[in-house]
C-alpha cells in the first residue's frame, strides 16, 4: 500500500515534469512551425542500408524523401507490417557504398553490425551517417524511433507513432486474460530459442507468455538439445518458421520424430519472422497472434 | 622441357592481361547500381560523384584485388618451391587462418567498431606471430616439421574461430564475421591500401630475394646445400616475406582461398618449371585470377554480392580437379 502511494505521488511529480517539458517543446514546435518549411534544413535523400530502420524510415518520412531502402524489405518474408505497397515503390541498395554515392543522399541511416566496410568508407569520405543498435526491448525501439526521428527532422512525427505503437500495443494487452503466462515454445532453426534479455523474449512477454528459453532458465539466444526442449511442457509451440521454406538443414530438427508427440498435443502459432526481426511497430503482429492463442486456449479451457 | 612460349613474351602477355582487366575493373559497376552506370552520371552534370566513386571506392578494390591476387600468387610459388609440395599454399602453413584469426578477434571483441582499422591490424599480429612460432619450431626440424606444424596452427586457428562465432553475442555479430571470413575487396578505402600496400610490397622483396635458392631447391637439399645454399636463410626470407604480405593482404580482405594453390600450377609448364621465373609470373597470374573474379562477383549479382572467397573456392576447386586429372594422364601415359 505504502510503495503504492509512493510511485503515486512520483508518478504525479512525473507527469507535471513532463507537462512542462511538453509546453516547452511546445514553444519550439510553433517557433519552427511558424518559419516557412526550410527544405534544406531537413534531409531531403535519405538512405537506409539496414532493414530494421528501413521501416522506421519508411513510418517517419514521407516517401519522396528517401533515396532508398534495403532489398530486404522488399521481400515478402521480411517487409514490415502494412508497409508493402510504399516499399515496392522505393528505389533500393544492397548495402554497396558505391550504388548509395550513386544515389547522392544526404542522410544515411545503418545498423550497427552491417555493411561496416561500407559505412566506414562513406564516413571516411564525410557523409552524414547515423548507426543503429539492435533493439533488445520494446524501450530501445522507442529510443530508436525518437532518435531516427531527430536525425531525419521529424521528431514530432516519431513521438506520435511511438504513441500510436503504446495504444495499439495496450488495446492489445487489454484482452490478455488474467493468471501467470504460459510457456511459449518457438524451436527456431538448429534449436535457436530466445532466453532472457533479447526482443523475442521481450514482445513474447508483452503478448502474456513467457519464452521456452526464460522457463529454462537462461541469457540470450542459445541452441538447445533436443532432449532438454523435450523434457519441458509448453503451452503453445511455433515449429514452422518462415526458414522451413526453402528448406535448410538447419529446420530439419525441427523434424525430428523425437519431436512429433509434443508437436501433436500442444496448439500451434505460426509467427512470421518479419514480425520479430526488428524492434519497430511490426511487432504489433506478432502480439496479436500471440494475444489470439492466449484468449483461443481459455475459450477452450471453458468448453 | 621446352616452354611453349619465352618467358619474356609470358611476362608481357601476363603483364597486359593484369593491365587489362585493373581497367576493366575500373569501369565496371556492380550490377545493382547500373553496370556502366557511371559514364551516364558523367554525361548527366554529375560528373564530380562519378569521378568520386572512381577514386574512393574503385580504385582501392581494384588496386587490392591486384596486390592481394599477386601476393597470394607469388607465396604460393615461393612456398610450393621451397617445401618441395604440390599442395603448399598460405592457407597449408597457417598464414592466412592466423591472419584471419586475429581479425575475427578484432570483430568479436568490438574493437573494429571502434576503431575500424583495428581490424586488419590484429590480422597483421596474426599473420607474424603465426610466422615467428613456425620459424621457432622450424628450426629444430626440417620441412616436414614444418608443414606439419603449419597444418596445426591452421586446425587452431580455425577451431578458434569457429569459437568465437560458437561464442558470439548475437546472430548479427556471428553473421558479420561469417561474411567477413568469405573473403572481399568490396567498399575498402585508400586507408586499407595505404596500411597493407607497403608490407605487401616488403614481403614481395624478402621472396624475391630466395628465388636463387629456390632453383637450387628444386634439386634438392643435399645437392642445394652443396651448391652453397643456406637452407635457414631461404626458410626465413619464405616464411617471414609470406607471412608480411599474405598476413597484409588477408588482413584487409579476408579468406581468398585456391589462389595460391592453382596459379603456381597452371603457369609452372609455360616457365619450365623453373621456381625463380614461377614467383613473377605466378604474382602476375595471381593479379589477373583475382582482378577477373572480382569483376564476376561485380556482374553476377544474385541478391546480396557473391563474395570473392566464395567465388575464388568455387572456381578454382573444380578447376584444380581437372589439373590434377590431366597430370596424371600425362604421367600414366
Amino acid at each position: 500500500m505504502k510503495s503504492g502511494r509512493h510511485t503515486g505521488r512520483r508518478s504525479a511529480r512525473r507527469s507535471r515534469v513532463a507537462a512542462l517539458v511538453a509546453s516547452f517543446l511546445a514553444i519550439f514546435t510553433t517557433a519552427a512551425d511558424a518559419q516557412p518549411p526550410r527544405d534544406g534544413a531537413r534531409p531531403q535523400r535519405i538512405v537506409s542500408m539496414n532493414l530494421c530502420t528501413d521501416e522506421l524510415l519508411m513510418r517517419i518520412v514521407d516517401p519522396s524523401r528517401i533515396a532508398s531502402i534495403t532489398y530486404l524489405s522488399q521481400q515478402a518474408v521480411n517487409g514490415p507490417l502494412g508497409l508493402d505497397a510504399v516499399a515496392s515503390k522505393l528505389k533500393i541498395n544492397h548495402g554497396l557504398a558505391e550504388e548509395v554515392l550513386m544515389q547522392e543522399p544526404d542522410l544515411i541511416l545503418a545498423g550497427r553490425f552491417t555493411s561496416a566496410t561500407a559505412v566506414s568508407l562513406l564516413r571516411k569520405l564525410g557523409y552524414n551517417i547515423v548507426v543503429f543498435d539492435p533493439e533488445n526491448t520494446l524501450d530501445d525501439m522507442r529510443a530508436n524511433i525518437r532518435k531516427l526521428g531527430e536525425a531525419v527532422g521529424s521528431a514530432a512525427r516519431a513521438e506520435e507513432i511511438i504513441a500510436d505503437f503504446d495504444a495499439r500495443l495496450a488495446r492489445l494487452q487489454a484482452q490478455i486474460p488474467p493468471g501467470e503466462k504460459p510457456v511459449f515454445a518457438d524451436i527456431g532453426v538448429n534449436n535457436f530459442i530466445a532466453g532472457e534479455n533479447t526482443l523475442y523474449t521481450h514482445i513474447v512477454n508483452a503478448s502474456g507468455y513467457r519464452t521456452l528459453g526464460q522457463a529454462l532458465g537462461f541469457d540470450g539466444f542459445r541452441n538447445v538439445p533436443l532432449e532438454e526442449v523435450l523434457s519441458t511442457k509448453p503451452a503453445l509451440i511455433s515449429t514452422a518458421t518462415p526458414w522451413t521454406n526453402p528448406p535448410s538443414m538447419s529446420t530439419m530438427a525441427l523434424r525430428h520424430p523425437a519431436l512429433r508427440a509434443m508437436v501433436e498435443s500442444t496448439p500451434q502459432v505460426f509467427i512470421p519472422e518479419r514480425y520479430t526481426t526488428c524492434g519497430a511497430p511490426s511487432v504489433l503482429g506478432a502480439v496479436e497472434i500471440l494475444v489470439g492463442a492466449r484468449k483461443a486456449a481459455v475459450a477452450k479451457r471453458r468448453k | 622441357m621446352k616452354p611453349p612460349l619465352s618467358y619474356p613474351l609470358l611476362i608481357a602477355g601476363l603483364t597486359l592481361l593484369v593491365g587489362l582487366l585493373a581497367f576493366l575493373s575500373m569501369i565496371v559497376g556492380p550490377a545493382t547500381a547500373g553496370t556502366f552506370e557511371l559514364f551516364d552520371m558523367m554525361a548527366h552534370g554529375r560528373a564530380d560523384t562519378a569521378w568520386m566513386i572512381m577514386r574512393e571506392v574503385r580504385l582501392p578494390r581494384t588496386a587490392l584485388a591486384m596486390l592481394v591476387g599477386m601476393t597470394l600468387g607469388m607465396a604460393g610459388a615461393a612456398l610450393q618451391g621451397f617445401l618441395r609440395n604440390p599442395l603448399a599454399d598460405p592457407g597449408v602453413i597457417g598464414v592466412s587462418p592466423a591472419a584471419s584469426l586475429g581479425a575475427v578477434l578484432a570483430l568479436y571483441t568490438g574493437l573494429s567498431a571502434q576503431l575500424p582499422l583495428a581490424l586488419p591490424l590484429m590480422g597483421i599480429l596474426g599473420a607474424l606471430l603465426c610466422a615467428l612460432l613456425l620459424q621457432g619450431l622450424a628450426r629444430r626440424g626440417g620441412v616436414l616439421t614444418l608443414v606439419l606444424a603449419g597444418v596445426a596452427v591452421s586446425s587452431l586457428c580455425a577451431a578458434l574461430m569457429s569459437l568465437a562465432l560458437n561464442l558470439s553475442p548475437n546472430p548479427y555479430a556471428a553473421a558479420e564475421i561469417m561474411f567477413w571470413l568469405m573473403g572481399s575487396v568490396t567498399d575498402r578505402s585508400i586507408d586499407h591500401l595505404v596500411l597493407a600496400g607497403p608490407l605487401m610490397a616488403l614481403g614481395w622483396l624478402l621472396l624475391a630475394a630466395s628465388a636463387r635458392s629456390l632453383d637450387a631447391l628444386s634439386l634438392g637439399e643435399e645437392a642445394a646445400a652443396g651448391l652453397g645454399v643456406n637452407l635457414s636463410r631461404t626458410r626465413t626470407l619464405v616464411i617471414t616475406g609470406t607471412a608480411i604480405s599474405v598476413g597484409a593482404g588477408t588482413a584487409v580482405t579476408g579468406g581468398i582461398g585456391f589462389i595460391g594453390l592453382v596459379v603456381p600450377h597452371l603457369l609452372r609448364p609455360l616457365v619450365g618449371h623453373t621456381p625463380s621465373r614461377l614467383l613473377l609470373a605466378s604474382a602476375l597470374g595471381g593479379g589477373a585470377l583475382l582482378l577477373a573474379a572480382d569483376i564476376l562477383v561485380r556482374v553476377v549479382m544474385l541478391g546480396p554480392e557473391l563474395k570473392l572467397g566464395v567465388l575464388t573456392a568455387l572456381v578454382g576447386a573444380p578447376f584444380f580437379l581437372w589439373l590434377i586429372f590431366r597430370a596424371r594422364t600425362e604421367l600414366e601415359s
